[in-house]
């Protein structure tokens, strides 16, 4: 269910267009291009305007190109990466890539932000810079943020509420307490004496 | 002695003692440089946006020309008077053909084979180069065909310029053909650079399954990009047409791109630009001052040597991103 409609089956434009965006547990940037141009990219569905005016980057095609620009820049600045702007994104380290994905993803100004293990294989400075951006996207713009993570803490600590699945079969759903006093779930993260 | 006298001094002496001759040639190697910088482009094109190796760009040359020729003689049968006009109508109904094809390739080949490896991607396109072989048989004739340059209002004639104390002589249709190409590139450049559908095609050669989360539509950027390609194999054609003739013999010429990618690189414009005309430029010359030596016919072969020699010390190619590992 998402905007009152069930939606089965959906092509993946659709999906993009109708407002929900995500990020991938292995990063997929465009690698060869720059961080500017991925965050456009991202911005790809938003533009309207004829390829031609573009093409001679004159007139309206050219206001709408600086007001993305502007967009984008908006974003540089919350995700604090103002100093990779031109940088071509695969020399980046790993855990910039993971939130310049984040940032192509709020580029695209969606509803539904779908995050998959926003925090694997970070260590614990990186987790805690995502954390807080996490927090600060859902605060700033609203969005809804579903994510997918194994770290406990993270979980605990960003969600306002939590399902958990054994084997994919739902065993607990609750605010973060009531999932933590769970008996199942303990079981199912600690194991149980046979 | 004779003999490296003969390799390493005396064409340079004939080069500095006639200097028309030697513009003469390299202004020969300039045009054919340019056109097949023409075809390159075509391949890179593809490769850039799709990381398919495309072997039918040669076939599509021809079968854009013969389209074009096709039609015309076949507009003409059906009454239209002027000659220029039927050109141009078929012209305009030869872009139609090529957009048709290009959606065709991406909903009956492309599309079916997502996901699947490079090799595979490779191999249906060798397919696609027998049936447009067929398809153009089939429909226009096998015979040879005379290029409707005059009802093209394609420039004829020569310019004879004095210089350097003799003449050389400057085909108008060449003049034309690198203007052509020029703009072509350059209007190419921009759109891959600078537009919205140029960064998607972009995005979509480094990552599909990015693109498709940021909301590109893969098949609606393959039709653009076979597309493109079409354009640029229409354009070629008609200039290698305009030279020659428009017949399968063609599709050999096209060949002579994959030295000039290997050269350049496969995804970068200006690399098939720059290969394009090292290996034109390099062929004339080598044919002109120092085929003699053994007998002249190294054109045809010179090519894959300056090729092969790259390869040895650069295989990337000269503007390449990285090794190619897809072919």
């Amino acid at each position: 269910m998402f905007k009152g409609e069930t939606r089965s089956k959906m092509r993946p434009h659709e999906a993009a267009d109708g407002g929900i965006a995500r990020t991938f547990q292995n990063v997929a940037l465009f690698r060869g291009m720059t961080t500017l141009d991925n965050l456009m990219a991202g911005r790809t569905l938003k533009m309207k305007k004829n390829f031609f005016w573009q093409l001679l980057r004159y007139g309206p095609a050219m206001a709408e190109e600086v007001e993305h620009r502007h967009r984008v820049e908006q974003i540089i600045d919350f995700l604090k990466i103002q100093n990779i702007r031109r940088t071509p994104v695969a020399q980046l380290p790993y855990g910039l890539q993971k939130r310049l994905e984040l940032g192509r993803a709020l580029a695209m100004e969606p509803d539904l932000l779908l995050l998959d293990e926003p925090m694997a294989g970070m260590n614990l400075e990186e987790k805690e810079d995502m954390s807080r951006f996490v927090l600060d996207v859902n605060s700033h713009f609203g969005t809804t943020i579903a994510l997918i993570e194994h770290d406990m803490g993270v979980v605990m600590d960003l969600s306002d509420r939590v399902v958990v699945l054994d084997h994919g079969i739902k065993i607990a759903d609750g605010t973060p307490d009531e999932v933590k006093g769970n008996q199942a779930v303990i079981d199912a993260y600690l194991g149980v004496a046979h | 002695m004779d003999m490296l006298y003969k390799i390493f001094l005396d064409p340079f002496v004939q080069m500095a003692s006639a200097p028309d001759l030697l513009v003469q040639t390299l202004w020969e190697g300039l045009v054919s440089g340019v056109l097949y910088a023409l075809i390159a482009l075509g391949f890179v094109l593809i490769f850039k946006a799709s990381g398919v190796f495309n072997f039918a760009q040669g076939i599509m040359v021809v079968f854009a020309a013969l389209t074009l020729v096709g039609l015309h003689a076949m507009l003409r049968d059906w009454g239209v008077s002027s000659g220029t006009a039927a050109a141009y109508l078929a012209l305009a109904l030869t872009v139609a053909v090529m957009f048709g094809l290009a959606f065709t390739i991406e909903r009956l080949v492309l599309r079916p084979l997502v996901n699947q490896p490079d090799i595979i991607l490779f191999m249906a396109t060798f397919g696609m180069t027998y049936f447009l072989i067929g398809l153009g048989e089939l429909v226009f004739g096998g015979e040879p065909k005379l290029m409707i340059a005059d009802d093209l209002h394609l420039p004829r004639g020569a310019i004879d310029v004095k210089m350097l104390g003799g003449f050389v002589s400057f085909q108008k249709i060449d003049i034309a053909a690198a203007a052509i190409a020029s703009i072509m590139v350059a209007g190419l450049a921009l759109f891959f650079q600078k537009t919205r559908i140029g960064r998607a095609l972009r995005a979509v050669a480094d990552s599909h399954k990015a693109a498709l989360s940021v909301g590109i539509s893969l098949e609606q950027i393959w039709v653009v990009v076979w597309f493109a390609a079409g354009i640029v194999a229409l354009v070629t054609g008609i200039m290698w047409g305009a030279r020659s003739n428009v017949s399968f013999a063609l599709e050999v010429i096209a060949l002579k791109a994959l030295p000039v990618l290997i050269l350049g690189g496969l995804t970068s414009i200006p690399g098939a630009i720059v290969g394009g005309l090292i290996i034109g430029i390099g062929e004339k010359l080598g044919e002109f001052y120092w085929g003699p030596l053994i007998g002249s016919g190294i054109e045809s072969w010179l090519a894959y040597v300056i090729a092969l020699l790259f390869l040895l010390f650069r295989p990337q190619g000269l503007f390449g991103e990285r090794i190619i590992e897809r072919i």
